[in-house]
């Protein structure tokens, strides 16, 4: 009968040979580690990140196109028309101003006058008036997914409150932002009691509201445990306040999200309240009169530069997505959708223009974690357009075979080659050397033009190390076939 | 987080963390190689790592995670001799005394297994391993006393079966 002993000993022991240090060399350097992930990011971002960052620009352009050049005099108008208009439901964030991004958006659920029954944010000791507000106004808003396949309903523990409120002077109006900013710094003994003892914050930082004289303050803070329902072990509440001041008006943006990561970097286009500041500061400008309800997406795809084609050319079953396999594991899509994020491409330090505006745009996304792939449909107003938009991406690649070897050491090399499909199609594959070896990093797009329309596949895998001629061609041939259905359909547009 | 504060913490991080997450899947290589593709994905991701109260819990889950994602063992079977970081180097020396003990673990539920490794490998405590986990304290605690016991049985069925020819010590 053998002896039983408690194992706990030769558990310990087992973590002690795995230290640092024990049990051989190390297997790769950091710095190749390092490099791989920056392989992992910089696709993602081609793919969409990059991407979101023409969302940004596009959200963000309109408030600049206010402040700057002759569109300024227009705002400058509605200051002098109006500059004591009150406080109203019109200075606070619509659905269209709100955004998230990966799959999820904010959608107004409430919006009322009043400090509410509510405190405008955890930390907040007293109320708008309390605070010494003569008007206040909130709407809240609940994050739902935008994809297809997402849940229905809103994501259970995550909101979005805006409230705005005026003050007697700039001079108190600052004092409240100042209050409000050190609540959310010093929250943690009023966190705890309201049953949240693991209340952590971040440094506040500055950001751009983009209206002249504005201010704008954001603090992130992840707090918890949270409920029993919501508890996964590694997930928290997120939060995310961004504080706008402007003359005599304030607002407090407070986003709580759960989950365990709130990662948007700034070359992605900041984190959602950064991208929501600049336009809570154009609504509060007094006198700014910006429409109630604006377009759920002000990224829209510009106006037509010539008539012809309607601005939903492309009918909403369009089956840009047909083709791709299911899932499996930790992938996602996204679309087919006209408000995600146009394509983008960035050769030899240049961006290449999205010229001429398409009239319509459906995009569509499927990622697994080395595995992303893409679709951007767009429908000019003539032929001569979409052949010119096509032809800005493809010669643009042409006309840079070798880019400067990036900050990772590694040098990205394009080649376009002709493809086959459409009126007429192009290949333009991307791979990398590092130290003159090829690396596992590879980009395939292909162009194809039919008629008035423009149809971008695009694809970024782990291929291109050993024979990258060779896997550009096999991941275009896979990309056209997986498109068929969408490919024979551009004919019907 | 930059690059040196990312060396330092890999250097000093990577081999607990592949020990733990070798003793929870089983298979030493593919333990070496989740873990470094974790600490690729962790730097991809440092400002999230920044945030992370916990950073090498957060690479630990992530190897955890792509080692028993469905993806990553289909994908195993599909990878190119060329795939980058795959020529894993010297992989970390395989003690005869570990093999016993994670033959033994992988034996056990996955939950008890878990709790185990989080609690007298990676050496946290209950709380930690709780909230890591996501279920109470006095789930883990459970776990820990059933896995003990059922690690001892085992083990000691080893031991018999060599003949005493497996050591412990």
């Amino acid at each position: 009968m053998p002896e039983q002993h408690d194992p706990i000993e030769d558990l310990a022991r087992f973590g002690a040979g795995f230290q640092a240090g024990g049990g051989g060399e190390m297997p790769r350097t950091a710095a190749d580690v390092r490099r791989r992930g920056d392989q992992i990011r910089r696709r993602r971002t081609a793919l969409v990140a990059g991407a979101a960052a023409l969302a940004v620009a596009a959200i963000t352009v309109p408030v600049l196109t206010l402040t700057h050049g002759s569109a300024r005099s227009d705002r400058d108008d509605l200051i002098t028309n109006d500059p004591t208009r009150a406080l109203s439901q019109a200075d606070l964030l619509t659905d269209g101003d709100t955004v998230y991004g990966q799959g999820n958006d904010w959608f107004a659920t409430g919006t009322f006058e009043g400090d509410g029954q509510a405190s405008f944010q955890l930390c907040a000791e007293q109320s708008m008036t309390g605070l010494g507000a003569t008007a206040t106004f909130g709407r809240t808003f609940e994050l739902r997914g935008t994809l297809p396949d997402a849940p229905a309903g809103p994501a259970a523990g995550s909101f979005l409150q805006e409230t705005v409120a005026a003050f007697p002077s700039p001079a108190a109006a600052r004092k409240a932002y100042n209050q409000v900013v050190a609540w959310v710094q010093n929250c943690g003994p009023r966190a705890k009691g309201q049953g949240y003892p693991d209340y952590r914050t971040f440094d506040p930082r500055s950001a751009d509201p983009a209206v002249p004289d504005g201010e704008a303050t954001i603090i992130e803070s992840q707090y918890g445990p949270l409920p029993d329902n919501l508890a996964d072990g590694i997930s928290k509440f997120i939060g995310e306040t961004g504080l706008v001041l402007v003359g005599d008006r304030l607002a407090v943006i407070d986003s709580v999200v759960v989950g365990s990561d709130y990662n948007f970097l700034p070359e992605d286009g900041g984190t959602p309240v950064e991208r929501m500041v600049p336009k809570a500061a154009a609504r509060l400008l007094p006198g700014a009169d910006l429409p109630g309800n604006p377009s759920p997406d002000t990224s829209n795809p510009p106006t037509p530069s010539s008539g012809g084609v309607g601005a939903t050319a492309i009918p909403d079953d369009f089956p840009l997505a047909a083709g791709w396999p299911e899932i499996d594991g930790d992938g996602s899509t996204a679309g087919p959708a006209r408000d995600l994020p146009a394509f983008t491409w960035s050769v030899c330090g240049a961006d290449v223009p999205d010229s001429p505006a398409p009239v319509d745009r459906m995009i569509a996304s499927w990622q697994e974690p080395e595995d992303g792939r893409g679709r951007q449909l767009s429908v000019y107003a003539t032929e001569a357009d979409a052949v010119a938009a096509a032809k800005a991406v493809v010669e643009a690649h042409r006309a840079c075979p070798e880019e400067p070897a990036d900050d990772s050491g590694q040098t990205p090399h394009h080649v376009v080659q002709d493809g086959t499909a459409g009126d007429e199609s192009w290949v333009i594959g991307t791979w990398y050397t590092y130290q003159g070896s090829h690396v596992p990093a590879l980009g395939v797009d292909y162009v194809i033009r039919s008629g008035h329309t423009v149809l971008i596949l695009t694809a970024g895998n782990e291929g291109g190390a050993a024979d990258p001629q060779g896997d550009i061609a096999t991941t275009a041939g896979s990309l056209l076939d997986d498109a068929a259905e969408p490919v024979a359909q551009l004919p019907t547009l | 987080m930059e690059a040196a504060e990312f060396d330092e913490f890999y250097a000093a991080s990577f081999r607990r963390v592949t020990g733990q997450v070798y003793a929870m899947i089983g298979d030493l290589d593919e333990a070496t190689e989740c873990t470094q593709e974790a600490f690729a994905r962790a730097w991809a991701h440092r400002r999230k790592l920044d945030r992370a109260e916990y950073p090498e819990a957060w690479v630990r889950t992530t190897a955890y995670r792509l080692a028993v994602s469905r993806w990553r063992r289909r994908k195993r079977g599909e990878r190119s001799p060329d795939r980058a970081l795959q020529d894993l180097g010297v992989a970390a020396a395989v003690d005869e005394s570990h093999v016993a003990l994670v033959a033994a673990l992988k034996q056990l539920p996955e939950a008890q297994r878990q709790a185990l490794v989080l609690h007298h490998i990676a050496d946290l405590p209950v709380q930690q391993v709780a909230a890591e986990v996501g279920v109470p304290e006095g789930t883990i605690k459970a776990r820990l006393s059933r896995g003990r016991a059922a690690l001892a049985t085992l083990l000691a069925d080893e031991t018999g079966l060599a003949g005493g020819g497996v050591t412990h010590a």
